[in-house]
């Protein structure tokens, strides 16, 4: 006998279904999430664009007369777009050289989308700094004592070096939604195109790549959206090379300005919205418009494709990438970390645990930074999973109108970047009647809305592990939804929440956007101890409070792929 | 002299000794009442533009003094720290019990945010020498601004040589080799531009910009990027950007070169709606004692009351050149766009 799911799931009901559990959950979760992203985003634009009710038009032809507005929404354009390009080529090469080919990296494939877990973009520019400071950068010091002279220097403060670590962060997004599309995808298709004698380049051309359009597309999509929210890498490195982009020019005009420019600030992020809701639709467009070719069905036991000649330079760019993206940055925070100043020269005999010290025995906010990050990223990523949890069972059990809006409603911030979050959160609760400025209060509920859709997405994914049959089997022996739940679906599921907790977790210990705008003295967390000991600029102390930052995410992502390995080997 | 007037001046002495004990009994009682009521509230937080390393030590030697007080600090550039500070105020919430700045522009523009400093409010405030542009602040230290450089790459003979003053900036002999401490960050800085601008005219202005200075973000970081090699100097530099890492062995160089000696006065005031309003009193009256001289004296900056004569101190140039802080935004694009700096 086979049940329909929906069906199955609705024969225990007894009470009505508004008072029952999970939908009781499920609305107040959608309520809540709808209200603090709504709320705060639409408080913000209407105070600008019309305070009082009435329309005013000046704020907005102040910001177009502004001088510095078209170099910044140039440079912003240039350096986003260039490194989505070069980030989405590079991520839709490695995906498909992993998932198609015989110059598979095995297990550390799994390696490359969880790079960024390990290194924040903070830590990560942070590294290429130390790495490729004029004169002073650990590669300039390499190659001045390789040629003797100091004419072959890497220059990480010019629109190359912003470019590339760009590109280097945005690379994981681009691999996980097309490597996830290419796993999907039937490899018949392109095994018939190879016998037929199409080559491997024209295969790939009229194949593979229209198939993964709409994938292609989405990690665009993602890319923009994360190199327009994410603070870090041009506060560290567009603000020494004078280039003024998107995110630090909104930053500086409200805390480093005085007195600070709200409303340019605010323009600026409903700018940023609009431009992120472009390209949202635009993807969306290229999805629907029928000139994609989807393929469905999984590919099951095809033999990976042979490069011949080239599996070894493929495989050997791909060791390339983890030593840039991973290796060498860490190995810069470590060396600049026990260092007592410093210094391209390496000398062994200097090195001292000094900066250690002051980072978790001395300096009062480091200590408590990491103290509060902990406890908030703690809190903050077991209530965005269990919002997440709650709303995925929902959507794929009971799905309906409602189980649609709650999925769009728990993934909609991952389209409106970080900064516009902790922005509209810093203008609406900061004062009356809120007054939640400078608390951990303000930065939790920031946190959750912030980034809860990857959560949302790792909860989805798990879900699709257990199978219709399995709840069918639970209900068929009388056992009611939420015993079915618990004793079914949540030990399934567990290694899949596991690691979106562990995501949630890990961005909101690396957080630097919200961190920027809504931290105070009373409630440092890590990005905002970061960006102090930065602008104090004792690069050693940073070094050592990065590295950390770095183990502490190691260990908990470590723990997270123990966790699920052991329960997938049960 | 007759018995009478003897008498008289005798009693006359004998009032006066008596005035001076009840005004110190009362001035121990007033100090008894703020300790203690500094001791109910128990902590304080300061915002603060000094270097880490400095307000560690202030930090500890004022919590040794007074063990009942928790101090927590947050430090930021004038600037920022002064947005920050404005902004909390307009959302009604209140963190800051003392604001310590490179920049006295906060106090100049919105006195009412700060407590009227008077001798009843903080006694040490009779003692100090230079004096505040208004009564709502009080300059706690001077810092000259001075070159620090890299002893490795420049040798001290060379720069003396050839860094006599502040006008050899412009000597092509410096191209590329300098970086030079972001404006934006603070009005002293801008005012530093400004009074080089007019000592020694447009034609320097340009031969400094032609030497192609970096600017980096702080002061503290371009010390570091000059100990680590990536310029030969960085201007305008104070002592202390560079104390921690001078005593790790850092290869820096101190330089004061002839010419007007500009300075940051640090700018102390208290909130009006500070949260721990004794507790910050207390600390500012400390700041101002002898104790905080001391500490002052060992990082190097200058005191702004009389120096303790017991252990050596810089002294005050005679060539101070205070900052001037109420700079307008007409002033500093157009400073800026003389230097080839982004307004």
């Amino acid at each position: 006998m086979t049940l329909h799911p929906e069906t199955a799931l609705r024969k225990p009901h007894r009470l009505p279904i508004l008072l029952q559990p999970l939908t009781l959950a499920t609305v107040l979760s959608f309520v809540a999430l709808a209200v603090l992203i709504i709320y705060p985003l639409g408080r913000m634009f209407l105070s600008t664009l019309v305070p009082g009710g009435v329309p005013n038009m000046a704020a907005l032809s102040s910001l177009l007369a502004q001088p510095w507005l078209l170099p910044v929404l140039g440079n912003t354009c240039l350096a986003v777009g260039m490194s989505t390009v070069f980030a989405v080529a590079i991520g839709a090469v490695f995906a498909w050289l992993n998932e198609r080919t015989d110059a598979n990296l095995g297990l550390f494939a799994t390696l490359l989308p969880i790079i960024p877990l390990l290194l924040p973009s903070v830590a990560l520019s942070i590294g290429w700094v130390f790495l490729a400071a004029p004169n002073v950068g650990l590669i300039n010091g390499v190659l001045s004592r390789l040629f003797g002279t100091d004419a072959a220097q890497l220059n990480i403060y010019g629109w190359v070096g912003l470019i590339w670590v760009y590109t280097i962060h945005g690379v994981p997004y681009a691999y996980l939604v097309v490597s996830s599309a290419i796993r999907n995808l039937d490899p018949a298709l392109e095994e018939a195109s190879l016998i037929s004698g199409a080559g491997l380049l024209r295969t790939l051309m009229r194949i593979s790549l229209p198939a993964i359009g709409p994938a292609l597309a989405g990690s665009c999509l993602l890319v923009v959206i994360s190199g327009l929210g994410t603070y870090s890498i041009p506060a560290i490195i567009a603000t020494t090379a004078e280039i003024d982009v998107l995110p630090t020019k909104i930053v500086h005009l409200l805390v480093k300005d005085y007195p600070p420019h709200l409303a340019d600030a605010q323009l600026l992020g409903l700018i940023m919205l609009l431009v992120v809701m472009g390209f949202w639709l635009l993807q969306r467009r290229l999805s629907t418009t029928g000139k994609f070719v989807s393929v469905g069905g999984r590919a099951a036991g095809s033999a990976p494709l042979p490069l011949g000649p080239w599996r070894r330079p493929a495989r050997t760019l791909m060791w390339l990438y983890i030593l840039v993206a991973s290796v060498l940055p860490i190995a810069a925070l470590l060396l600049v970390s026990v260092q007592p100043y410093w210094s391209p020269v390496i000398d062994p005999t200097r090195f001292t645990l000094l900066h250690f010290e002051q980072v978790l025995f001395v300096n009062r906010v480091t200590f408590a930074a990491f103290r509060n990050s902990l406890m908030l990223a703690g809190a903050g990523a077991t209530i965005a999973m269990t919002i997440a949890i709650l709303t995925a069972i929902y959507a794929a059990f009971r799905g309906g109108v409602l189980g649609r809006i709650v999925d769009v409603v728990i993934k909609s911030p991952a389209t409106i970047p970080n900064l516009v979050i902790s922005l509209a959160f810093l203008t609406t609760f900061s004062g009356a009647p809120f007054f939640l400025s400078g608390t951990l209060t303000i930065l939790l509920i920031a946190f959750i809305v912030m980034y809860i859709p990857p959560g949302s997405i790792a909860a989805a994914s798990a879900l699709t592990q257990v199978g219709a049959d399995l709840r069918e089997a639970s209900y068929i022996a009388g056992a009611g939804e939420g015993r079915t739940i618990r004793r079914i679906v949540l030990p399934i599921a567990l290694p899949g929440f596991a690691a979106g907790w562990t995501l949630v977790f890990v961005h909101m210990m690396g957080d630097l956007s919200a961190s920027a705008l809504l931290a105070g003295v009373q409630t440092p967390v890590i990005g905002f101890a970061i960006l102090t000991i930065w602008e104090t600029g004792s690069f050693g102390l940073l070094a050592a409070f990065s590295t950390i930052m770095c183990l502490l995410n190691a260990v908990v992502v470590g723990a997270m792929l123990w966790f699920v390995r052991s329960r997938s080997v049960r | 002299m007759s018995p009478a007037s003897t008498l008289t001046k005798i009693w006359r002495t004998l009032f006066a000794c008596l005035g001076v004990c009840a005004a110190s009994i009362a001035h121990a009682q007033d100090q008894a009442a703020l300790e203690a009521a500094a001791k109910a509230e128990g902590r304080l937080t300061l915002y603060t533009s000094s270097v880490d390393a400095e307000t560690q030590d202030i930090v500890k030697s004022f919590e040794a003094r007074y063990p009942f007080i928790k101090v927590e600090w947050l430090r930021f550039p004038s600037t920022t720290l002064f947005t920050r500070f404005s902004g909390e105020t307009a959302a009604a919430t209140y963190h800051a019990d003392v604001l310590y700045s490179g920049s006295s522009q906060l106090y100049q523009l919105r006195p009412e945010l700060f407590v009227e400093l008077t001798p009843e409010v903080v006694p040490n405030i009779s003692k100090v020498i230079v004096p505040a542009k208004n009564t709502h602040y009080v300059v706690g230290e001077v810092l000259p601004h001075i070159v620090a450089y890299n002893t490795n790459t420049v040798s001290t003979k060379d720069i003396q040589e050839h860094l006599k003053s502040w006008k050899d900036l412009a000597d092509p002999r410096w191209r590329g080799k300098i970086a030079m401490v972001d404006p934006k960050i603070s009005t002293n800085m801008v005012s530093w531009l400004m009074l080089m601008r007019e000592t020694y005219g447009e034609d320097w202005v340009k031969g400094f910009a032609a030497n192609q200075f970096r600017v980096v973000t702080g002061g503290p970081s371009g010390a570091q990027q000059v100990a680590a090699g990536a310029f030969q100097m960085v201007v305008p530099s104070v002592i202390n950007h560079s104390t921690d890492i001078r005593a790790q062995g850092a290869p820096i160089g101190l330089l004061s070169p002839d010419g007007p000696t500009h300075g940051l006065e640090m700018a102390m005031g208290l909130p009006v709606k500070a949260p721990h309003p004794n507790a910050a009193r207390l600390y500012v009256n400390w700041k101002l004692g002898r104790d905080a001289a001391l500490l002052l004296c060992k990082i190097g900056g200058v005191p702004n009351v009389p120096a303790p004569t017991d252990v050596p101190c810089p002294t005050m140039s005679a060539r101070h050149v205070g900052s001037n802080d109420m700079i307008t935004p007409e002033q500093q694009k157009d400073v800026l766009s003389a230097y080839g700096l982004k307004p």
